[in-house]
């Protein structure tokens, strides 16, 4: 048996490279059998093709139907943009409270550093056009992506008052106001850090802004921590409560 | 405002360019009942993603990756085993010959193992390149290489079974 048999089908099919492609045509040459066989496999492809007949229905179904989600996105974005107000002036009123809550106490007692959110506010981070990169790690991963979704969840307490990369503990307060131990790690680039846990025993996540000009060292950073750093980003974030 | 006018022309006319390519993927998969709503689901997903697309394969590979992750959510869903070729024989204009063939090239189609099937589906009616069925089936392109070749010769072993071992 001729062994460019096996190459036939790939041959017809423009799948071999250059020199593949000539080892098989100077076999087809010297061989009339292999070349009836070339013209066998390729009528028989040529068959296939014709084989079926389906009438295709329902594009102007789907059509409309992407139409229709457009038309809610819209209905849904000018919520959105009243829910984002409503927001907004939910984390100015606990801004304003943060200090007195019983969070400060539980700060102390780990003797972890921790900023106010006020003072936490790095102007470079509260511009609305900043990146948004989320951060997620569990027992055994860690994965950085940049995200385009609109961050809507919780508010942060506390900025990390370190300089080195080192697992701390961070203290979180949500919309509700009560308390989460977070670990997480602490990046030299600084940034703003907002944290969202979405359970218990389910990976933390953390949301980091930052200036497109410290987004290079961060990158650097996260490599030499070993961090996968995922995805490009799309579009910036367009609701940021704690920068408000 | 101009972004969002971009990416509605650019889902209009992905649906234009690729309704019947999908909605014939589907229905080789799932069958014609429920092929419309996988069609449709499947562009409505492509609408929801379309921003995240890095153009990382080519827009049609891309497009039937999500079909075909809609066909198997059907499949799980209604438990359906996979389809076979929907085969509509015109009976105008065709030999006697021609029908028998035909025939026998569906029952020698049906014959293969599904992974075979597959990969000429994906590769001689959805026009793939072997990477690109690579990519939907994730699996290396050699072993599409391997499939189709496979593939063929065990069609070639049902239609010709003298001629194959000569």
């Amino acid at each position: 048996m001729n062994p460019m048999k096996d190459e036939l089908k790939a041959y017809i099919d423009g799948e071999l490279t250059t020199s593949e492609a000539r080892t098989v045509e100077a076999a087809l040459r010297e061989d009339p059998l292999l070349s009836e066989e070339l013209e066998q496999i390729r009528e028989l492809g040529d068959s296939i093709r014709r084989l079926e007949s389906i009438e295709v229905i329902g594009y102007e179904k789907t059509l409309k139907a992407i139409q229709s989600r457009r038309a809610n996105w819209k209905g849904r974005l000018g919520l959105g943009f009243a829910w984002a107000g409503g927001l907004c002036a939910l984390a100015l009123t606990l801004v304003t409270m943060m200090p007195n809550q019983g969070t400060n106490a539980r700060l102390q007692a780990t003797n972890a550093s921790f900023e106010s959110l006020e003072r936490a506010k790095a102007p470079e981070a509260a511009s609305a056009s900043a990146p948004l990169i989320e951060f997620s790690h569990s027992k055994d991963k860690a994965v950085v992506t940049e995200k385009s979704a609109r961050y809507r969840q919780k508010v942060v307490s506390a900025k990390p008052a370190l300089s080195d990369a080192k697992p701390v503990i961070f203290y979180v307060s949500d919309l509700s106001q009560t308390c989460e131990r977070i670990e997480s790690f602490v990046l030299k680039s600084g940034g703003q850090y907002i944290f969202r846990d979405s359970g218990k025993g389910s990976p933390v996540k953390l949301v980091i802004q930052l200036p497109e000009s410290k987004l290079s060292s961060m990158r650097a950073e996260l490599k030499e921590l070993n961090i996968e750093l995922k995805d490009q980003l799309t579009s910036p974030i367009t609701l940021w409560l704690s920068s408000q | 405002m101009q972004r969002i006018d971009e990416e509605r022309a650019s889902i209009d006319k992905l649906v234009r360019d690729h309704y019947a390519l999908v909605y014939k993927f589907c229905v080789r998969r799932i069958g014609k009942d429920r092929a419309e709503d996988a069609a449709q689901e499947t562009f409505l997903t492509v609408q929801k993603v379309l921003p995240k697309f890095r153009g990382d394969s080519s827009v049609t590979s891309w497009i039937l990756g999500i079909a075909h992750n809609e066909c198997r959510r059907v499949c799980r869903k209604e438990k359906l085993e996979p389809c076979t070729l929907q085969i509509d024989v015109p009976y105008h204009g065709i030999g006697e010959r021609d029908m028998v063939d035909r025939e026998a090239l569906r029952i020698a189609m049906e014959s293969l193992s599904p992974e075979h099937r597959e990969v000429i589906y994906l590769h001689e009616l959805e026009g793939l390149t072997y990477e690109e069925a690579a990519l939907i089936l994730n699996v290396p392109p050699g072993t599409v290489k391997s499939r189709i070749h496979h593939a063929f010769q065990n069609l070639r072993r049902a239609l010709y079974p003298l001629g194959l071992e000569a």
